[in-house]
């Protein structure tokens, strides 16, 4: 009877005071891994932080002791921002910035698309999150996972978890949030509008330059986010100098792909039952949700107004691809317009707004830095 | 009677209603713990989110400059390197 005793002796922490936590985070687990696989929603980070919900959700749970092997993890590339850092280099380099360089006009709706990140920090204000956890919370509207997680490491923010399970989730969710609100506010004959693709010719000095360029252009304006635009275009300069390719290869595939491994199952710590199941977490998720939301508009609504002072009009549906959830955002743009209009590509130019996107989430993650530390 | 509803924390909610229970009558001291802890309630701070307003403000307009600032440097160099190319084709 000990022998059974001692076997089984974790069980009673189940039924124990918060014992019912854990079984909500190992649903919620599951639910994660099931977007992940069946929906096929994010499965390259959804599926190893649901999997590291329920591994870090185990009662007495080994792997978030102080020498457990999540909490290596985490200290080892979350905790100094490292994991998100280097992912950065994987996404510069397979980034193409040459829809945009050929029309550098359209980072103004790359721009515009952030708009939803400083409504939420005031929104967030509002419902009494302090400065910091305000600010964490509204880079969920960067649609960036790695700006969120540095973010809000930098700003210690309470509420991790729920940043980076929202921040991950809501841009996979981009082709159901995005199309509503943009034939919310516009108009039939706007969204036939067709833009004809002339693309400039780009030289491949300019593709080498302008990485280095924006990192000081950036850096100087935002020094806490040097590192952030300076992987990601370090990333971008290893792809377009031409002499490096297997470097490319290896920081867009094998890089990547290790980097996403652990950043995912180390994200878990922070869905520890006790952290992650309070009544701010679905606070969280609603304001992320809002943030997303408030940057489809803002991008559609800056074309619009740039469209009153146009003859040949733009399509306003464009501003909504500057959200960085690359290529995503694009293709869900891309989409509507053909579903308007089967000759309406406007692929190329959603293309550019997307990636001008990009460069401006990392811009606003380090202004907002700037303003609140 | 205080219209402001205050949005606490599970440890911060627990705290307060064994605080406030002395101005509670007796009867609805049980009930009222209890709802504090089964329902956050907001607090809507007016004061923060007037606060907060400069920062949006000074984030959209500090994105709009360094776009431009970028769009204005990337123009110049498509313009520079692209005459260079021009020259680079007359000469051959």
């Amino acid at each position: 009877m000990d022998f059974f005793s001692d076997l089984f002796s974790n069980v009673p922490n189940l039924f124990g005071e918060g014992g019912w936590k854990y079984v909500v985070m190992w649903i919620i687990g599951g639910v994660l891994i099931f977007l992940a696989i069946k929906k096929k929603m994010e499965p390259t980070l959804l599926l190893p932080m649901g999997f590291g919900a329920i591994l870090v959700n185990i009662p007495m749970s080994g792997a978030v002791e102080a020498d457990g092997a999540i909490s290596i993890l985490y200290n080892a590339g979350i905790a100094n921002e490292l994991f998100p850092l280097l992912l950065f280099v994987g996404i510069g380099a397979m980034i193409d910035f040459g829809p945009l360089l050929s029309n550098p006009k359209l980072m103004i709706f790359g721009a515009a698309a952030q708009f939803g990140i400083f409504f939420t920090l005031s929104l967030a204000s509002l419902f009494g999150f302090d400065l910091n956890d305000a600010a964490s919370i509204s880079i969920i509207g960067a649609a960036d996972g790695p700006t969120s997680i540095f973010v809000a490491n930098l700003l210690n923010s309470n509420y991790k978890g729920a940043i980076m399970v929202a921040a991950y989730s809501y841009m996979a969710l981009v082709p159901i949030i995005q199309p509503p609100v943009i034939k919310a506010i516009t108009s039939k004959k706007e969204r036939r509008i067709k833009m004809p693709y002339k693309p400039a010719n780009v030289s491949k000095l300019t593709r080498i330059l302008f990485p280095i360029f924006i990192t000081v252009i950036v850096g100087i304006v935002s020094p806490k986010s040097v590192t952030l635009v300076g992987f990601l275009m370090f990333g971008n300069l290893i792809r377009e100098c031409g002499v490096l390719d297997n470097l490319s290869e290896t920081a867009q595939n094998v890089l990547a792909n290790l980097i996403t491994i652990f950043l995912g199952i180390s994200i878990s710590l922070n869905l520890q039952a006790e952290q992650f199941i309070k009544v701010e977490t679905f606070i969280i998720l609603g304001l992320g949700l809002i943030a997303f939301i408030f940057d489809t508009f803002g991008g559609v609504m800056v074309a619009k107004f740039i469209n009153l002072f146009l003859k040949n009009k733009i399509n306003p549906m464009i501003g909504a691809a500057g959200i960085s959830a690359f290529p995503m955002s694009a293709r869900v743009v891309h989409k509507i317009g053909l579903e308007e209009d089967n000759q309406n590509f406007l692929l190329m130019h959603t293309i550019g707004v997307n990636v001008s996107g990009q460069i401006a989430s990392v811009i606003a993650g380090g202004l907002i830095l700037n303003m609140v530390m | 009677m205080n219209n402001e509803f205050v949005f606490l924390s599970e440890t911060e909610a627990n705290t307060n209603s064994e605080t406030e229970s002395g101005s509670l009558e007796n009867g609805s001291q049980e009930l009222t713990e209890e709802i504090t802890d089964a329902t956050m309630n907001f607090r809507i701070d007016g004061q923060a989110f007037v606060d907060s307003l400069p920062i949006m403000g000074k984030g959209m307009l500090g994105i709009f400059l360094v776009t431009a600032v970028i769009v204005i440097t990337v123009a110049i160099l498509n313009k520079v390197t692209g005459r260079k190319k021009k020259s680079e084709n007359n000469e051959s």
